[in-house]
């Protein structure tokens, strides 16, 4: 599963930074200063020239005009990534990286979100890429082309629960239920591809778009950010039509909270404020990810039925096995309030131990996913595929997700699965103006 | 159709004329029990059931409440003076629907996991017998002469028929796939069963044991309830959210009606000769239907998932 990181070579981390570049630590540091306030000294050495001396409302406007393509406001309440229609219709494609914080200090760790707020204002709202002086290394590593488009390009950025120990003095400011992800029964972690100081989902309408904007925020803070992990993902098209099929061949991602609901979103994905939880960190959320690998050489040995009465739900359609027509609509509700014995509805099915129905566990049987496929196929023979997925999702209350999880210990998938990675986050709320910048509440 | 309706008799209904009647209504995810004032049509209490209640029966005096708690495995027995929880009866595994015998004597209880029925003598509140049943009982639907009881098995895809007498399975009738709810023509002679997972109402026969009728319903019929006077049988069907009401006569679907769009998931039925209450668990609804107009006069917002409703005399 080690494979799973190869989007960034974890040899890059020798330099300090994913991209080695001749930049230490301070300078860029000062030119990111410059450019998010237009304020201190050091515009000779900004990387990212064409934001320099103006603020970013003003480029998004410049940008309006200049690109194209799907676009997600920056500035708001609440990140973008999270409640942001999910693929595969939109934004089929994620790069997930993990980061070791190394800023020396609390100041350096401001500058480093900071950096972070212009970097991904800029690559979300696009435009011309930046010059450099004549015999300088370009400012853009060229991989879009010189007008960079937004594509659909989304950042989420999120912290662990390592970023609250002793370094910078926020131990008292951790939201409430944050900790480092421990593994449930079955699942084989490996430290490598696991945890992190800070994670950053890239979610875009193309690879290369993700791919791009991480190269640019690696760059631009190069000795204050070390690469952990990092994971690309997608999401196979519909086959034929509706939420798309993982590497089962089932359809993954269909029982969801309405996240154009203001409701559900304010009841099952945002942290809320006066909750228990530190007031900087309303209008943030937890964000969990779990990198699984499936075994589909054992899963193909299964007989169809059998893999529907492992997932409750029939393979063609997605509809809950429950539904009695072969075609139902996969949004069919299954009930099993009458299936006390799981007669139709597997006891330990997938669907019926994440969502039983039972007042026990209403409270914790509602999360928001947005998961992508993973794929790594050996270059050499010998190998099998890689398949799995970067299992994602968003939840106000961590242990939501933990309750949920741990009743998944004992469904009947676990012999096709094992979770390999990822870790547990929370995501910062939203940069809410050009004055702003992630995680001021909490560095404030 | 697991309630009282069979109860229901013009007596009744003139002392009912005084005093406002109640519906009661569990929730099932916020182990509560609502109660309706079925004149203004407002939630005039709130009482902690056990866990997970589901089926609910009121006796014919409206004296007591019957719950049938899931997740506690015991029926919570409610006294309507006062609205307080007076005991509750341990019985099987997974009780779920509930019915009493038309003199309020006697309580039955579909216990779902132990593929039994428990008969509870409402005089003392103790269960008198345990009678083994199909598997996965459901719901249960006792005659108007209190003789037989029917018990929808849906993993056995039966209705037990049981001598009262004797506590004892007499017969075994075939239904549909999953059948879910049962509900016993006021004349005894045709059984109307919900078969969640084919989509139908089966029209048994209890004369031939034979099924006289199958009528489509659309995805996920839950319960079916005949009306007091034996003219229609109304049907909960959750997965488009509609009503049926069905003519008994020709078995033929005289009106549809829609209380929400998918996801409403209508649950529950009860009946007076008035009003059609019932119960949608996803929009945590009571709908009030006018049974001559077939249109939907009143919506009312009960607790979490409510499961079951029963109306009082």
């Amino acid at each position: 599963m080690n494979r799973e990181t190869s989007s960034v070579p974890q040899d890059r981390t020798e330099s300090g930074g994913c991209q080695a570049g001749g930049f230490n630590r301070r300078s860029i540091l000062q030119g990111v200063a410059v450019a998010g306030l237009a304020a201190a000294a050091g515009g000779n050495l900004l990387k990212h020239g064409n934001i320099a001396g103006t603020d970013a409302d003003t480029v998004g406007a410049v940008i309006e005009t200049a690109v194209s393509g799907s676009t997600y406001p920056f500035y708001g309440q609440y990140q973008s990534g999270i409640i942001t229609p999910p693929p595969p219709s939109r934004q089929p494609f994620s790069t997930y990286a993990a980061f070791n914080v190394t800023a020396a200090n609390r100041s350096e760790l401001t500058d480093l979100f900071r950096t972070l707020t212009d970097r991904v204002a800029f690559l979300a709202a696009g435009g011309a890429a930046p010059s450099a002086p004549a015999g300088s290394p370009p400012a853009d590593n060229g991989i879009v082309g010189p007008e960079i488009q937004p594509d659909g390009l989304t950042a989420t950025v999120s912290v662990g629960a390592s970023l609250f120990d002793g370094r910078y003095g926020l131990a008292s400011l951790k939201p409430v239920q944050l900790v480092t992800m421990e593994p449930f029964a079955h699942d084989d972690l490996d430290p490598s591809i696991s945890d992190g100081d800070l994670l950053i989902q890239l979610c875009a309408d193309h690879n290369d778009t993700a791919v791009h904007a991480l190269v640019d925020i690696c760059d631009a803070t190069s000795g204050v950010l070390e690469p952990r992990w990092t994971v690309s993902g997608f999401t196979n098209p519909p086959r034929p039509v509706g939420i798309a099929r993982d590497w089962f061949g089932f359809k993954d991602g269909i029982a969801q909270p309405d996240y154009t609901s203001t409701a559900q979103n304010n009841q099952y994905v945002w942290a809320q404020p006066n909750s228990g939880e530190p007031a900087w960190a309303a209008s943030g959320t937890y964000h969990v990810v779990r990198i699984i690998q499936f075994n589909v050489q054992k899963w193909q040995g299964v007989p169809v039925a059998e893999q529907e009465r492992i997932f409750g739900r029939q393979k063609t359609s997605g509809a809950p096995t429950y539904a009695p027509d072969p075609n139902a609509n996969d949004l069919f509700d299954p009930i099993y309030t009458n299936d006390p014995q799981g007669l139709l509805t597997a006891l330990n099915s997938h669907i019926r131990l994440a969502n039983p129905q039972t007042p026990q566990t209403a409270a914790t049987s509602t999360i928001l996913r947005r998961s992508y496929d993973i794929e790594q196929i050996p270059l050499t023979g010998g190998g099998a595929p890689l398949l799995g997925h970067a299992f994602t999702c968003y939840q106000r209350e961590l242990d939501t997700y933990i309750a949920m999880q741990t009743r998944l210990e004992g469904e009947l998938l676990v012999p096709y699965i094992t979770p390999r990675g990822g870790g547990y986050f929370f995501a910062l709320p939203g940069v809410r103006s050009s004055q702003d910048y992630y995680a001021s509440g909490l560095l404030a | 159709m697991r309630y009282l309706h069979n109860s229901v008799d013009s007596q009744v209904f003139v002392t009912a004329a005084k005093a406002a009647r109640h519906i009661y209504v569990t929730n099932q995810l916020d182990n509560t029990l609502s109660v309706i004032n079925a004149g203004t049509n407002q939630v005039t209490a709130t009482v902690p059931a056990g866990v997970g209640p589901e089926g609910v029966a009121v006796t014919p005096d409206g004296s007591r409440v019957y719950v049938a708690d899931s997740g506690s495995a015991e029926v919570s027995v409610l006294d309507t003076s006062n609205n307080k929880i007076v005991t509750t009866v341990p019985v099987g595994q997974s009780p779920t629907g509930v019915a009493l015998s038309p003199d309020g004597q006697f309580l039955y209880v579909a216990n779902g996991t132990s593929n039994n029925v428990s008969v509870i003598a409402t005089r003392t509140n103790q269960v008198t017998a345990t009678i083994p049943v199909g598997i996965q009982p459901v719901d249960v639907a006792v005659s108007h002469d209190g003789t037989t009881l029917y018990v929808a098995n849906e993993g056995s895809a039966s209705v037990s028929v049981v001598n009262t007498s004797t506590h004892e399975v007499v017969r075994d009738l075939p239904a549909g796939k999953y059948p879910v709810a049962v509900s016993v023509t006021p004349d005894g002679r045709s059984l109307y069963v919900a078969n969640e997972a084919n989509a139908t109402v089966s029209v048994i026969s209890t004369a031939t044991g034979k099924i006289a009728a199958t009528i489509p319903t659309g995805d996920g019929p839950f319960d079916v309830a005949v009306a007091p006077t034996g003219q229609r049988a109304y049907v909960a069907v959750l997965g488009p959210g509609n009503v049926l009401a069905i003519d008994t006569q020709t078995n033929h679907i005289a009106g549809t009606v829609n209380v929400g769009p998918p996801g409403t998931d209508p649950f529950d039925i009860a009946l007076t000769p008035t009003a059609v209450y019932v119960v949608s668990q996803a929009a945590g609804t009571v709908s009030v239907m006018d049974p001559s107009s077939l249109k939907i006069t009143a919506t009312i917002t009960v607790g979490d998932s409510p499961y079951g409703v029963a109306v009082g005399p």
